[in-house]
C-alpha cells in the first residue's frame, strides 16, 4: 500500500497564507463599525476601591459604552479554583488589575474616556515574595489566606516510606535551594478580542486563546451560565430573542494564533471585549499593547525548590525531600493544577525509596502566573538534575553513573505509585553518551532497564527489590 | 485639533523661525526612531501642537571640506556606516553607526538625533566624542559652533533653546597615525542598545601614543571623556600592562546606574576590559 | 488632520492623518493591508517592516506624513504576476516559520537585505536579521530559506530553469 503522508516530506497547509501575509489573526479580523476597548488598570499593588464614577466618561462624544464589575453577570471565575475577578470590584490585587473597560469609536476616544473615569483607591500594603507571603503576618492578598489549601493541608504532598529513616541509613545528606524565576512568553502576537453580537442573539468571539474549550467553559460561567441576564445588556441585543447566553450561544473562532507558549491559555482580554460588545450591542476590539502584554498578562511562575538528598556511597541516593514554592501571584489560576504535575514528577526519573515532596502554592500581589512550555515541569527538572550533580560531586562519583544507578528501570514504582512498565531512561542515555562521544564506565555500558528482580543488578553492591508501597500517601 | 500643525520647511532659517514662533506643544521629526515609540505609548496630552518635520531640509549630506568631514544632522547611521567619505577619513564613526540598532532602524536613525536624544547609551555621541568632533547649531540669527564634548558631556546643560537646530557635526579627518578602536557591548550580537560602549582614538608616532581619547558610553550619566586614562598612555608605547592600567582609570572615573539592562556593579567591570580589549585591537 | 498620499503596492491611497499617526496605522486600519503586524509599537521587534522607497524601515515607528509622496512595499506587493516570490517560496518549502506573525516583516527585512547582498554568508544573513524578533522558530529554518531563496535568485538571473513547487495540499 502506497503510503500518502507517512513518511513523507509535507508542508504546512497553512503556509501559503503564512507567506503571503494573508493569514487571518485576531486583528486582521475587519467587521464594520468595530469599536476600540482601552482599560482602566489599577494604578497599585493592592487597595482598596472607594470610588468608581464613569459619568463624565459616559458623556465622552464616541464612547458607545463602559463596564465595570457591576456589568459582570458572575464576576468570579477560574479554571478550577473560582476566585478571579473579571474587573475588581472593591479590592484590587495586583497592579494592572483591570477595574473598567470602555468601548468607544477611536482608540483616541477610548484613551481619553479611561482618564476620564474618576478612580479613589486606598493604597495598601502589598507583598512580593512568596517566603514573606508565607509567614503569618503577612499581609493577605486573598481573604482567605496567602496559601492554597489542598484538602486538609497548605500544601500537596508526596509520601513514600519514610523519609527519617532514609536520611538515618544515607552516608551524606546533600541540601542546596534552586530558584527558577518568572518568565514572560513575549509572543509577537499580543492579547486581542474581537467580540462581535450575532442578530440571532449569538456572541461570536475571535480569540488568540490556545485553549478553546477551557476559556469556553469559563466564559459560560461569567456571561450567566444561561441565565437570563438581558437586563445587563443596552442596544440591539435587548431586542435579540435570547435573553440568556448559554454554550451554544458563545461562537468561539479561535485556531489562528501569534505565539501562545501557554500565554494565551487563560482569559485575558475576552470576558471584557465580550460583555461590551453584550452592553453596546457593537462589535468591540481590544488589542492589548506591548507594554500591557509584558506587565499585565500572565507569566510563568517563580519556583523556589529546597531539596535534601540522602545519599549513599555507592551511588544509591535512599531519601530525597523536595519543598517547592509557586507564587501564585493574585489569583489562583491554574495553580493547583501545576503544583500536582510539579509534585508528581520533581524527583526526577529515579528510583528512591523514601520520598517527602511538599508544593506549596502561594499568593502574591504580583501579575497572576499561568502556564508555559513544560508548565511546573521544567522547574523540577531544572532544580533535580543540577542536585544529582552535586550529591555526584559529594560522594565523587562520575555524574553518569550515578544517574545510571539510580534511574528507574521496568517494575519499579514511583512515588506517586505509578508502576512503569516501558521505561528506558538507561538505553536512552546509553545512546546520548554515544553521540556525544562519552565513554561510559563499563558498568553503565551494560546495563540495561530489564526488571530490577530479572538479574542480578550490576550496579549497585546490595540488590534493591523493586518498590512496593510501603506506607506514605499521596494528598 | 485645529492648532496641530505639521511643518516640513525647505530653508534652514525658516526651520528655526517657526520652532522660535513657539506656541503650544512643539516637537522635532528627525528619523523618528526616539520620538515615534514616545508618542505611540499616547500618553494623554502627549501628542504636539506643531511638528517640525526636517526631512526637507535635506540636512543629510557627508562631504570633506579641506580637512574637516562635513557630516549633516539627518544623516541616518546607514548614510554613515555605507559612506566612503566616513569609512576613509573617519572608520571609527562608520563603524559605531553600522552597530546601532539593526537596518531597519539605521535607515531612519539620524547622527543629529542620536546626539539630540541626550541617551547615555548613545552610540554616535560617544564615537564622536573619541573623535573630537563639533556641532553647528543654527539658529535664526545665524549658526555657532561648539564641542560635541560640551553638548553631550554636561547632562543639566540644555544648549537647544526655542529656535536653534543641530544642523551638521564637523570632524577632523583621521590621518594614518591616528589608529581607533570601537567595542559595544551587550546581552545580544545584533539589534541591542549598548550596555557598555568604547570609542578611542589615539595618535601614534614612533610607537609612542598622544592625543589619546578614550571614551565610555552607558556607564555614566553620559557619554564622557577620559581624564585620566590619556596620561597613563601619553609618551609611550602601547602595551597590554598599559592598556590594562587605561582601563582601570576609566572605570574609576565611570559612574554608571543599575537599569533594566545591567547592574552598575557589571557595566563597572566590564567597561575596564572592553578599554584594555579596545586599546590593543587598534586599528 | 491633514491628507496623506502614498503609493502602496503600486496602487496609490489616500488618507486622513494626525501628525502623530505612523504608518502601520495608516496601512493596517485606513487601507486594510494586514501584512505588517503590530508587536511592539516601538520599533524593535520587526513584524511590521515593510520597505518605503526601497529602503527598510519600521512602519510603526514611521511618521506617516514624513512619507508623503513615498512608495511602500508591503508583503502583499512581493509577488510579480501572480507567482511567488522566491523568498516566499522558500520559507514555504523551508518551514521557515511556526505561527507566521513575524513571516511578512521576516520576509520584508531579507527582500531588502538580498537586494544589496545577493550572495551573503550565514552570518551576514543572521546579523541583517538581527531585529526581526521570532518567538517560534529558533531562526534555524529561516536563515536557510533566505540563503535558499539567495541562491534561486542566482539561479534566476543565470537563466536557469526553476525548481518545481515541491509538497502538495491536503
Amino acid at each position: 500500500m502506497e503510503l500518502k503522508a507517512v513518511g513523507k516530506e509535507k508542508r504546512r497547509y497553512e503556509g501559503l497564507d503564512h507567506v503571503t501575509g494573508t493569514t487571518r489573526y485576531v486583528d486582521d479580523v475587519i467587521v464594520p463599525g468595530t469599536h476600540v476597548v482601552k482599560a482602566l488598570r489599577s494604578p497599585v499593588h493592592k487597595g482598596r476601591i472607594i470610588r468608581l464614577d464613569t459619568t463624565r466618561a459616559e458623556q465622552l462624544p464616541g464612547v458607545a459604552g463602559i463596564i465595570t464589575a457591576a456589568d459582570v453577570p458572575c464576576n468570579s471565575y477560574g479554571f478550577l479554583t473560582l476566585d478571579q475577578p473579571v474587573m475588581a470590584e472593591t479590592d484590587v490585587r495586583y497592579k494592572g488589575e483591570p477595574i473598567a473597560a470602555v468601548a468607544a469609536q477611536t482608540e483616541d476616544a477610548a484613551i481619553e474616556a479611561v482618564e476620564l473615569i474618576d478612580l479613589e483607591i486606598e493604597e495598601q500594603t502589598p507583598v512580593f515574595d512568596v517566603l514573606e507571603a508565607m509567614k503569618p503576618d503577612a499581609p493577605k492578598v486573598r481573604p482567605e489566606g496567602n496559601i492554597l489549601q489542598i484538602g486538609d493541608k497548605n500544601y500537596r504532598s508526596v509520601v513514600f516510606g519514610d523519609i527519617e529513616r532514609g536520611f538515618d541509613e544515607a552516608d551524606e545528606v546533600v541540601e542546596s535551594d534552586y530558584l527558577f524565576p518568572s518568565q514572560e512568553h513575549a509572543c509577537i502576537e499580543t492579547q486581542v478580542s474581537l467580540a462581535v453580537p450575532e442578530s440571532d442573539g449569538r456572541l461570536t468571539i475571535y480569540s488568540v486563546t490556545q485553549a478553546l474549550y477551557f476559556l469556553l467553559r469559563q466564559m459560560n460561567r461569567i456571561l450567566g451560565q444561561g441565565n437570563d441576564v438581558s437586563e445587563r445588556w443596552s442596544g440591539r441585543m435587548q431586542y435579540s430573542y435570547r435573553g440568556t447566553l448559554g454554550y451554544c450561544d458563545i461562537k468561539y473562532v479561535g485556531g489562528t494564533v501569534g505565539g501562545g507558549f501557554g500565554g494565551k491559555t487563560d482569559l485575558h482580554a475576552d470576558p471584557i471585549t465580550a460583555l461590551l460588545a453584550l452592553k453596546t450591542g457593537k462589535p468591540c476590539k481590544w488589542r492589548w499593547t506591548r507594554e500591557e502584554e509584558t506587565l499585565f498578562s500572565t507569566r510563568h511562575s517563580p519556583w523556589l525548590m529546597s531539596f535534601k538528598d540522602g545519599v549513599k556511597k555507592d551511588g544509591r541516593i535512599v531519601a530525597r525531600e523536595v519543598r517547592s514554592i509557586h507564587d501564585a501571584g493574585a489569583h489562583t489560576g491554574m495553580s493547583s493544577y501545576v503544583v500536582d504535575k510539579h509534585c508528581f514528577y520533581v524527583i526526577g526519573p529515579y528510583h528512591i525509596p523514601n520520598v517527602l515532596v511538599k508544593g506549596y502554592v502561594v499568593y502574591t500581589n504580583r501579575t497572576p502566573t499561568g502556564a508555559i512550555r513544560g508548565f511546573g515541569l521544567t522547574p523540577g527538572t531544572f532544580a533535580s538534575e543540577i542536585q544529582i550533580d552535586k550529591v555526584a560531586e559529594r560522594i565523587g562519583m562520575d555524574p553518569w553513573e550515578i544517574r545510571f544507578i539510580n534511574a528507574v528501570r521496568n517494575g519499579d514504582q514511583l512515588a506517586t505509585r505509578r508502576k512503569l512498565d516501558s521505561v528506558y531512561l538507561i538505553e536512552t542515555m546509553q545512546a546520548l553518551a554515544e553521540w556525544a562521544g562519552v565513554t561510559l564506565p563499563e558498568k553503565c555500558a551494560r546495563a540495561n532497564s530489564d526488571p530490577r528482580e530479572a538479574e542480578v543488578w550490576p550496579l549497585a553492591e546490595t540488590m534493591e527489590a523493586p518498590l512496593e508501597w510501603t506506607g506514605g500517601t499521596v494528598s | 485639533m485645529l492648532n496641530q500643525r505639521f511643518a516640513s520647511p525647505t530653508d534652514l532659517r525658516e526651520a528655526c523661525s517657526i520652532l522660535g514662533q513657539g506656541g503650544g506643544r512643539t516637537a522635532i521629526l528627525a528619523g523618528g526612531t526616539d520620538l515615534m515609540p514616545r508618542f505611540n505609548r499616547r500618553r494623554p496630552g502627549g501628542r504636539p501642537d506643531l511638528l517640525l518635520y526636517l526631512g526637507g531640509l535635506h540636512l543629510d549630506y557627508i562631504r570633506v571640506e579641506g580637512h574637516t568631514l562635513v557630516i549633516g544632522a539627518c544623516a541616518t547611521h546607514e548614510d554613515i556606516a555605507d559612506s566612503s567619505h566616513v569609512r576613509e577619513h573617519a572608520p571609527l564613526l562608520a563603524k559605531a553607526c553600522s552597530e546601532i540598532g539593526s537596518p531597519a532602524i539605521r535607515n531612519a536613525g539620524t547622527i543629529g538625533g542620536n546626539v539630540c536624544n541626550r541617551a547615555s547609551f548613545a552610540d554616535g555621541s560617544t564615537a564622536l566624542l573619541a573623535l573630537d568632533a563639533s556641532m553647528v547649531i543654527a539658529s535664526e540669527s545665524g549658526d555657532r559652533i561648539m564641542k560635541v564634548e560640551d553638548f553631550v558631556t554636561n547632562p543639566f546643560m540644555t544648549y537647544l533653546k526655542p529656535g536653534m537646530i543641530v544642523k551638521e557635526f564637523h570632524i577632523p579627518v583621521m590621518l594614518p597615525e591616528h589608529k581607533w578602536g570601537w567595542q559595544k557591548w551587550g546581552q545580544r550580537r545584533g539589534s541591542f542598545i549598548s550596555v557598555t560602549s568604547v570609542a578611542a582614538c589615539i595618535k601614534i608616532q614612533d610607537g609612542a601614543c598622544s592625543s589619546a581619547r578614550i571614551c565610555a558610553g552607558a556607564v555614566a550619566p553620559t557619554p564622557f571623556v577620559s581624564k585620566t586614562a590619556p596620561a597613563i598612555l601619553e609618551g609611550r608605547p602601547l602595551s597590554e600592562s598599559l592598556a590594562e592600567k587605561a582601563g582601570v582609570a576609566v572605570s574609576e572615573e565611570a559612574d554608571p546606574q543599575d537599569d533594566t539592562r545591567a547592574s552598575a556593579w557589571y557595566r563597572k567591570r566590564i567597561v575596564a576590559i572592553l578599554v584594555k580589549r579596545t586599546l590593543i585591537a587598534l586599528a | 488632520m491633514a491628507l496623506l498620499e502614498i503609493k502602496v503596492n503600486g496602487a496609490v491611497h489616500r488618507a486622513e492623518v494626525g501628525l502623530t499617526t505612523n504608518l502601520l496605522e495608516v496601512l493596517r486600519e485606513k487601507l486594510h493591508i494586514m501584512s505588517p503586524k503590530f508587536g511592539c509599537e516601538s520599533g524593535d521587534c520587526g513584524a511590521c517592516s515593510v520597505l518605503v522607497n526601497g529602503k527598510l524601515r519600521r512602519s510603526c515607528i514611521t511618521n506617516a506624513l514624513s512619507v508623503q509622496g513615498c512608495e511602500i512595499t508591503t508583503l502583499e506587493g512581493l509577488s510579480e504576476d501572480g507567482d511567488l516570490h522566491p523568498l516566499q517560496k522558500q520559507f514555504y518549502e523551508k518551514y521557515g516559520f511556526q505561527c507566521g506573525f513575524c513571516t511578512p516583516g521576516m520576509i520584508m527585512s531579507a527582500k531588502a537585505f538580498l537586494d544589496r547582498n545577493p550572495n551573503p554568508t550565514d552570518d551576514e544573513v543572521k546579523e541583517a536579521l538581527a531585529g526581526n524578533l521570532c518567538r517560534c522558530t529558533g531562526y534555524v529554518t529561516i536563515v536557510d530559506a533566505v540563503l535558499s531563496a539567495a541562491k534561486e535568485l542566482a539561479g534566476k538571473l543565470a537563466g536557469e530553469p526553476e525548481g518545481e513547487l515541491a509538497g502538495e495540499r491536503g
